[in-house]
């Protein structure tokens, strides 16, 4: 290759980062082809290696260390409910619509999450009924969405049996700014998958309902109490992605919406994060299931 | 052994196995480093801490696929805060790019039992760059100084320095060549951890 060709001039702000994108790939796929710039950026790359130790020393937090180890910790709980899953599908035994299985990691949750703040929140209520007439009747008329309805729509919903692998599900959705009335969605052939298990002589109800035309999963769930401060977040693992899910607040009861359809095979979980939630989990699991 | 004891890709190895230890030790190892160069960039614990986390843990998702001929565990992990450190400040979420080294707050005292002696190592070595990149003619130090601490492309830097892009491109390669005599000189072996 001749000198005129050689992007070696360039070396320096191609290991510095001070190159665009489209300047970079040029220099890259030079030097793919040309060793001798390629000997050029790799010396000058390592003396960029020690610029960091240039830096005034400084000290991150205290609990940084401790915050990355727990978010690594999580990764391994993922990575195994995923291992699981998969083996699951491979096994070809479990195909079925609702999948019932022991959860122990319940043990350790302490905590309700609520309707009213979470519904305040998510903007939307949740009901399901065995009855597809009432529910057909309840279509024609705004319901007021006040929190005594909600709350009895949604103890109803989860605590309603779920035999069937589909029943009837609705939504209220709030209407106008000051949120007065509702707008009743009902849906036929939803999928219910009923997670709920018995815990130390408790029934602890959870449901994941995935209307027909609806863009959105929704859960249900009469959970244990939270740590103070803590909030239940929600992910959702599909075929090794984890998908961030919302978070709910403590409370009684919790309904809560994922912003994707869910599909038998998909992995719920929850975790315990402080306000706001995290962009991974930064603690074990209490909960996770396999729809 | 303790992993703290090990060589990187001894503990490189060991994170692909999925051994939390090894995170703990390239944290020990390495945290204040790379804590340090993030903060310098994007100018606030907040940022800088964020940054950190994302780096240890993309190594950590990552280790199992990493190939060694692409460079020592330390390189990896600094140009992964780097990278990130970069996009963090173009992207506005950061409240500064130019701190000068002599406005950044003192380090508190070291508590890591396992890497006092590599910090000490790390200090002693700081202290020979920050000499070897003020014996650099001015331009040429600020070049590189605006390129891997501030996010400037060469263009940018051309600008605000108001001179020839090629007039840039040479400050900055020279200058690195130049560090790179004098760090050899030091005996500081820029792959060495």
């Amino acid at each position: 290759m001749s000198d005129e060709l050689h992007v070696s001039d360039s070396a320096g702000a191609y290991v510095l980062g001070a190159l665009t994108p489209e300047e970079a790939n040029e220099i890259e796929t030079h030097a793919a082809a040309c060793e001798q710039c390629r000997e050029e950026i790799e010396n000058l790359k390592h003396v960029v290696s020690v610029l960091p130790l240039a830096c005034a020393s400084m000290d991150p937090s205290p609990d940084l260390k401790s915050r990355i180890l727990a978010a690594g910790r999580g990764d391994d709980q993922a990575d195994a409910i995923l291992r699981r899953a998969v083996t699951g599908h491979e096994a070809g035994g479990q195909k079925h619509d609702i999948w019932h299985r022991s959860l122990p990691s319940w043990a350790g949750v302490a905590g309700w999450v609520g309707l009213a703040t979470a519904c305040a929140i998510a903007g939307i209520f949740i009901g399901v009924a065995g009855e597809r007439q009432r529910m057909m009747a309840s279509l024609q008329v705004p319901v007021p969405i006040s929190g005594t309805l909600g709350r009895i729509a949604l103890s109803a919903a989860v605590h309603a049996p779920a035999e069937a692998p589909a029943m009837d599900a609705y939504s209220v959705f709030p209407v106008g700014a000051e949120q007065l009335h509702s707008r009743v969605t009902v849906t036929h052939g939803s999928k219910v998958w009923d997670l709920s298990v018995n815990q130390a002589g408790k029934r602890i109800p959870c449901k994941v309902i995935q209307p027909n035309n609806a863009p959105h999963a929704m859960i249900l769930a009469d959970m244990p109490m939270a740590k103070q401060g803590m909030v239940y977040q929600v992910w959702l693992v599909r075929k090794g992605k984890m998908h961030r899910g919302p978070t709910v607040m403590p409370g009684e009861l919790m309904q809560t919406t994922i912003p994707m359809r869910v599909e038998s095979g998909d992995v719920i979980a929850f975790s315990m994060e402080p306000p706001g939630g995290s962009t991974v989990p930064s603690g074990p699991f209490v909960m996770e299931q396999t729809l | 052994m303790t992993l703290s004891g090990r060589t990187d890709d001894q503990i490189l190895a060991a994170l692909a196995q999925r051994d939390l230890s090894a995170l703990e030790a390239l944290y020990d190892r390495y945290s204040k480093v790379a804590y340090s160069l993030a903060y310098r960039i994007v100018g606030d614990r907040g940022n800088a801490e964020d940054v950190v986390q994302d780096a240890f843990l993309s190594v950590w998702r990552q280790a199992g696929t990493y190939k060694r001929e692409r460079g020592a565990a330390r390189t990896w992990l600094m140009s992964i805060v780097h990278h990130r450190s970069i996009d963090r400040l173009r992207s506005g979420a950061s409240s500064s790019n130019t701190i000068p080294y002599e406005e950044l707050p003192e380090s508190r005292e070291e508590t890591t039992k396992p890497s006092i002696w590599q910090q000490a190592w790390n200090n002693v070595r700081g202290d020979m760059i920050r000499r070897a990149l003020e014996r650099l003619p001015v331009e040429q130090k600020k070049s590189i100084e605006l390129a891997y601490f501030s996010g400037y492309t060469q263009s940018e830097i051309a600008e605000l320095m108001g001179v020839p892009l090629g007039t840039v491109k040479g400050r900055m390669r020279i200058g690195l060549q130049k560090l790179r005599t004098m760090l050899e000189g030091l005996e500081i072996g820029a792959s060495s951890t």
